[in-house]
Parts: C-alpha cells; structure tokens; sequence
C-alpha cells in the first residue's frame, strides 16, 4: 500500500479567461520509508506540488491521500519545510521551535520538551544561535534552522521546498549528508524538491522529473539503484550513476527544447504604417 | 580587557541612541572613544555644527524681525522676552508650591522656616531700600543729565526758528496791510491780492510743518529709554515682588498657617467647653453644646483644608499630559480590537468602512461640541457625582481636578486619535506574511493561538505606527480643544494670556508654543522607542 498518493489531481489558479491550469493529471505513489525527489526547472509548479502534498492547496479534481485517507487540511504529521524559511521573526529561533513542539507534543514536560528543541538545534549545528532572531542568521542559518523546526515535529512525511538552494557548497554538502543520516536513522518518508541532478542522484530512491508549465505532470521515474549510504567522494566513479547522470540530464534538456519548441511565438502580422513624421515635414504638421 | 570594557560602554551608549533616535550624537560618542577621530569631527561638523549654527542664524533673525512688526499687542516679542516670560513662569509656580507648603508647615519646622524667612525679609528689604535710592538717583540723573544732554540741541533749534517765525509773520501782517491800502487805492488789482494771500497761506503751512517736526524730534528725545534707568528699575521691581512674596510666606508661616488656625480653633473649643460646663439653665445648655459641635465640625474642615494655589503653567503641563493620555488610551482600547476585526474578516471591515471614511475627517472641534453635550448629559451634577469623587480620591491624579471639561477633551482626543491606529491596526492584520498563516495552518493551531502567537506579534509594528500617530494627532487636537472650551490645559494657558492682553501675554503665548512642541516632541520619542522596541526586523523608523 502506498504511504502518500496522488491520484489525477490538477490544480488550477484563477478563473473564466484567466484560468491557468498549472498542475495536470498528477500521478505519484510514495511509499513508506521511500526517499523520492522531484526535478525540474524552475517555474514549472514545483512549489505548488508541495504545497498540495502538504494539504496547504487543494487539488480541483483529483485527490490526495495520506495512508489511505483523503488529505484535507494541512497538519504536521506532513512536516513542510519551506522554501523561503517562513520563520516567525519576532522569536528567536528557539522560541520558533518551542511554538512548534508545543503545539505537536502538548504532553511532553518542561524538560523534555527543553531536551527535544536543543536536540534538533544541535543536529543543524544551530545550538549557539539559538537566541538570535530570524534577521539576524545567514540564509544558510535561517533554512537549518526552519529544517530544525520540521524535524522536532518528528513527522511522517517530511516534505522538503528545495531545502538547501540558498546555501554556499560546503553547508549544502554537511545538511545533504545531515537529511540522509537522519532519513537512515529513523526511516522516514522524504519528498524533496530539487533543482539540482547531483543533490537528487545523491539521496534520492527515485527522481521523478516534473515536466515544464502550464499544465505541468510529473513524468516516468528513474530509480536510483545505489545502496545506501551514498559516500559523495565515491559515488561519482559508480557506473550506475554516471550512467543516470547523463539520462537524467539528457531528459531535462530534451525537455527544455520541447518547450521552447513549444512556446515558439507564432508570427504576428505586423500592419503595413510607417510613422507619420517620417512622410511630412515638421513645418507641414498641424496638431 | 580593560578596553573591551570600554568598548562594550560604546556600544550599549551607541544602541541606545540608535533606539531613542539619537543618532546625531553618534559622531560624539564615538569622538569620546577616540574612534577614527577625523570621520567623526567631520560628522560632527556637518550633522552637528551647521545645524546648531543654522538654529543660531534664525535666532537672530528672529531677533532682528520681531521688534520690527507693531501689533495690538506690543511688538512680537524677542527670543529674550520669551526667555523671561519662562523665566517668569517658573519663578511662579515655585512660589506657588512654596506657598502651600508653608500653609501645611507644623511645629518646630513651621518655626525654623519662618526664622528663615524672616531673616531673608530683613536683607531683601534692605537691598529693596538701595535699589529704590539707586532708582531715584538714575531718574535723576535722567531728568538733570541725560535729558537736557540730549535736548539741547533741538531745544535751541525750535526757539531759534520759533523767533524766526515770529519775525516773518510780524513782516507779513506789515506787508498785508499795506497791500490792503494798495487795494483800496487800486494800485494792486483784486486778483493780485488774492494771488498774495494764497503765497502768504503757503508759507504759513510750511512753517507749521517744520515746527512740528523739531517738536516731534524733541518729543521722541523724551520718549527714549534711559538704559541704567530701566536696569534700576527692574531690579527694584524683582526685589519687590521678592518682599512680597516672602512677606506672604510670613503670613502662611503665622497667622494665615494651617496648624496655627486649627490651635487657635482648639483653644476655643476648649473656653466652649468650659463654658458649657459651667451652664445651668436648660436653653443655656442646649445653645452652648450647639456651639461645641459647630466648632468640631469647623476644625475638621480647616484640618482637611489646602491652600488654593493659582493656576500655573506647570500645572497645566501636566494635567493636559494626563488628559492626552486618557484619550489616548481610550483610542488604543477601541481600536486595536477593532482593528484586529477588520484585519481578520472582510465583512466586519465592509461594516466599518463607512464609518471610518465619513467620520475621520470631521473636525475636531465638531467631536468637542457633540462631547461637551453628551459628557455635560451624563454627569448633571458633577460636584457629587460618584466617578468624579473616585477620581478625586486617587492620591496623584485626584489633585488634577478632575471635571466633565477633562472628560469631554479627552473623548475628544480619543474620538480623532482612533482613526490613525484603526487602520493601522486593520492593515497589519491584513497584510500579515502568507508564509507565516502557512505555519500555523500546518501546526494546525487554534483561533486564540493563532491570534497570539502569529497574527498580534506579526502586526505590533504597525500597531505601534499607528499609536504614534494617534498620540501626535491626540496632542494638537487637545491643545485646539482645551483652548475652546476653556478645560484646564495648555491650550487654555494660551487663551488665557491671549484673552489678558498684559505685556507678558504676547512672549507667554509664544513660549507656551515651544512648551507644546517640545512635550509633542517627546511623546513622539517615546512612541519611537517603544515602536522600535517591538519591531523585530530591525529597520529603523522615520524620526
């Protein structure tokens, strides 16, 4: 049975004329404990799946279910972490993990709820900013702590919004090995978005490419073959990643051309007039 | 470790101007600390030194226009008369608190200062007595001296020309007659002599003329000040008013003081009582015991009595500092409720928009007239009325003198200063980050989680922008509102001294203005630092 579903759901924005369709016929099965990342460039909805599979959209045909169960409203057993941090910013960002365990965990007791929040605060490596406010962290401080946040909801479906775009290399690499440690230690389900093929190849079970909006679907999947754990140094001498490398890539752009293809403008006829000024001279005007 | 100290004074001091919005003395602070001295002089060169130089440029300016433009008044007064009219001011109301602290004074204490007070009345009078002298010397000196100095020239001028005049004119009646005779001979023709007498009225005009301006010379000559005259003058008046005043203080230190009336009164009560003793007759007794209770009751009243200060400026500050903060708080209390209700649901704004557009721009003179009926309606008899005697019985604010004219000027203040911090309130609730409704929908919180935790918090610094604009529009309107409808306050001080006309009037009305504009100034700093106390992304806010 799978853990989270899509089935033909679209989502639409607007409406009469101006009705976009931005997300068509979705298919998407995820089953438990699966790492699944969603590729694609930008603009073509990527961030609207999330939010559908967070329950903070609806589809309009279609649905969405969670264990079997319809989703409805958004809830943090589907633990979202957002794309722009949406962190609180007048609490420090212990007090924005506080807010969340509260909620989630009202029965735990001063000292464990203390405990959990400085657990996950050390395991993005945040314990000595925890007293500082939103505006003063580093973009990269701001998205670890937000992943803080999500975790020390302990979800069951984390659901990652392109999770590590606004950090430099070096960070991006420690978080990269910090989410697939955690996802190892207490198998969980992830859905991450993505920009990034190496980051997908790296971590994911299976990348499922979204083809470019509107009407954007998600297309066949490739399976990532590779046991885990990965080793970044070494995975780029596997032969099956190579080889998916240059598919997932080739894919892409193939994609990329269709579109343009696609969107090639269709010539516009053009009314045959020259500007006035051009066959008068400026004496002979009269306004 | 030492200079980390140091350093760690700068900027806590450095913090708390950027807070307070002090940044202009930034430069300064960081010249103590001999931070790169040159950017700092040069900072404060431009941002401290032309300021202060350009406020100097328009004093002076001041200075030199004032006396130039005449007015019912007196001439505007001068920076320096302003200066004595708060000097003037002062010095009153300190005389009033001394007053009413020697009518409460009891015992030894009442003895020690009236021993002092009487010490200082032997040597005031004495200087008093020189000054007066110094003052008849310099009339003196003004009338034998300075005067004829000063007059001698066009003394001699105007009698000189006066002999002169006479001799023309003595000549012209000489030669009008005997043109006359020429006339009747017909020597000179009718229209000639006409033509003489139309000359002869010429020059009796331009005479007039020239007198009237050596004599106008003259007249300005005695008009003029004599300097040292003035300065004598003014001396003697202070030190005469001093006599008064501690001649006063003598008088509430003794006869007039509160424990000395109520001894005296108790002295009497006990002859009363004496006297009822030694009553025998029924009506004898009855009249006698009336009178030991109409004592009693008396000296309760004088025990429970203050002395009934006059109005000072001082006291008008603060009671129309109290009056704004009332309204304002009456504003806060309805708006921001209601401003949260609108932000939230778009039917309560649909509701409320009507009002808001049709009522914000009405006058506040308008809301001051509907007030004053509406309060005068509820309170009939304010005397006895139980709100007012509550208020009366608070310890700081009961000495305010709480009246429905500070319940009307404060609904007033509240009416218009609601409007600002409404929509203020009702835009911040709205335009609260869709990421952070996200947040709570995915915590799945409650309607009074959501309320604290996300959507307050989020909306405070617009909250907060909006109450500074309130207080600020709250601090004009009162000052307009107590002014017309004569409520104790500053705006009163000023319709007072406009209504007085007295030569101080003119320089009280100018400095009541900067008393306004400087509490205005920092209620507004006030406003400030609490706005930039809660907003959490540390922008600065417009000063």
């Amino acid at each position: 049975m799978s853990f989270l579903s899509l089935e033909n759901a679209s989502v639409s924005f607007g409406a009469g004329n101006s009705k976009i369709k931005i997300l068509s016929d979705l298919n998407l099965e995820v089953k438990e404990n699966e790492f699944v990342a969603i590729i694609g460039f930008s603009g073509s909805g990527k961030s609207t799946l999330m939010s559908l599979l967070a329950g903070l959209i609806l589809p309009n045909s279609g649905s969405i279910k969670m264990k079997g169960k319809t989703v409805k409203e958004p809830g943090p057993e589907r633990g979202m972490m957002f794309q722009n941090y949406s962190l609180l910013p007048w609490l420090s960002v212990y007090q924005n993990i506080e807010l969340a365990v509260h909620q989630v965990f009202p029965h735990f007791s001063k000292i464990e709820k203390e405990n959990h929040i400085l657990h996950y605060l050390e395991m993005v490596n945040l314990l000595p900013a925890k007293g500082k406010k939103p505006h003063e962290l580093s973009g990269g401080m701001k998205q670890r702590a937000s992943l803080a946040r999500t975790l020390a909801m302990k979800p069951e479906i984390l659901l990652l919004d392109e999770p590590l775009s606004a950090l430099d290399a070096l960070t991006r690499a420690n978080i990269q090995d910090e989410i697939m440690r955690i996802w190892q230690e207490d198998k969980r389900t992830v859905v991450m978005i993505t920009n990034d093929v190496d980051e997908a190849l790296l971590m994911a079970d299976r990348i499922i490419p979204l083809t470019i909006g509107p009407e954007a679907t998600l297309n066949d999947p490739f399976i990532v073959d590779i046991d885990h754990p990965r080793d970044r140094t070494t995975i780029n001498a596997n032969r099956n990643y190579k080889k998916l490398k240059v598919n997932v890539t080739n894919f892409l752009i193939n994609m990329n051309l269709e579109a343009k293809k696609l969107n090639l403008n269709p010539h516009i006829p053009m009314p045959e007039l020259t500007p006035d000024h051009l066959n008068h001279s400026r004496s002979n005007r009269t306004f | 470790m030492s200079e980390k100290r140091s350093d760690q004074i700068k900027y806590s001091i450095l913090k708390f101007l950027d807070v307070t919005g002090f940044t202009v003395l930034d430069p300064v602070i960081r010249l103590i600390f001999r931070e790169e001295t040159d950017k700092q002089c040069k900072a404060i060169g431009k941002f401290l030194v032309v300021p202060i130089l350009f406020l100097f440029f328009c004093l002076t300016m001041w200075w030199k226009i004032a006396p130039q433009h005449k007015t019912k008044s007196g001439e505007v007064p001068t920076p320096d008369k302003v200066w004595n009219s708060a000097k003037i001011n002062h010095t009153f109301d300190y005389r009033e608190t001394t007053k009413s602290e020697d009518f409460i004074a009891r015992s030894e204490s009442r003895k020690e200062i009236l021993k002092q007070v009487q010490a200082q009345i032997v040597s005031i009078r004495s200087e008093a007595e020189q000054a007066k002298n110094q003052v008849l010397l310099m009339e003196e000196k003004f009338k034998n001296d300075f005067l004829p100095s000063k007059l001698e020239v066009p003394n001699t001028n105007l009698s000189n020309y006066l002999t002169e005049v006479n001799i023309l004119s003595n000549r012209r009646k000489e030669e009008l007659n005997v043109l006359k005779a020429e006339v009747m001979n017909g020597k000179t023709t009718k229209k000639e002599f006409v033509h003489f007498l139309e000359e002869q009225d010429k020059l009796v005009d331009q005479e007039k003329k020239i007198l009237k301006e050596l004599r106008s010379v003259i007249s300005e000559i005695r008009s003029q000040k004599f300097k040292p005259l003035e300065k004598a003058r003014s001396v003697y008046n202070n030190l005469a008013n001093e006599l008064q005043f501690l001649k006063k203080r003598e008088e509430f230190l003794t006869k007039s003081n509160r424990s000395v009336r109520v001894q005296e009164a108790n002295d009497k009560l006990q002859l009363s009582i004496e006297d009822l003793e030694l009553a025998t007759t029924e009506k004898d007794i009855y009249l006698r015991a009336k009178k030991v209770i109409r004592q009693k009751e008396s000296i309760a009243r004088l025990e429970g009595q203050q002395y009934a200060s006059a109005v000072t400026v001082y006291k008008q500050i603060k009671r129309s500092i109290f009056t704004v903060l009332c309204g304002f708080l009456m504003a806060a209390i309805i708006a921001i409720p209601l401003g949260i209700m609108c932000g939230l649901n778009k039917v309560v704004m649909a509701c409320l928009t009507p009002f808001i557009s049709v009522f914000k721009p009405v006058s506040p003179v308008v809301w001051l007239l509907i007030f004053q009926i509406i309060v005068g309606a509820f309170f009939p008899d304010p005397e006895t009325h139980p709100f007012f005697l509550f208020f009366s019985s608070i310890p700081y604010i009961g000495s305010l003198n709480i009246n429905p004219a500070l319940v009307f000027s404060a609904c007033t203040v509240a009416i218009c200063a609601v409007w600002p911090a409404l929509v203020n309130t009702a835009l911040g609730v709205s335009s609260i980050d869709k990421d952070h409704i996200n947040v709570a929908r995915v915590l799945r919180l409650g309607f009074k989680d959501r309320l604290f935790k996300i959507i307050i918090p989020s909306s405070l610094p617009y909250v907060f922008a909006g109450l500074r604009i309130s207080l600020g529009v709250g601090w004009m309107v009162l000052i307009a509102a107590e002014a017309l409808s004569s409520s104790d306050g500053l705006g009163k001080f000023v319709w007072d001294e406009y209504q007085n006309g007295s030569s101080y009037s003119f320089a009280n009305i100018i400095y009541a203005c900067f008393v306004v504009g400087i509490i205005g100034f920092c209620l507004d700093r006030i406003m400030i630092v609490l706005q930039r106390i809660v907003s959490f992304d540390g922008g600065t806010t417009s000063v």
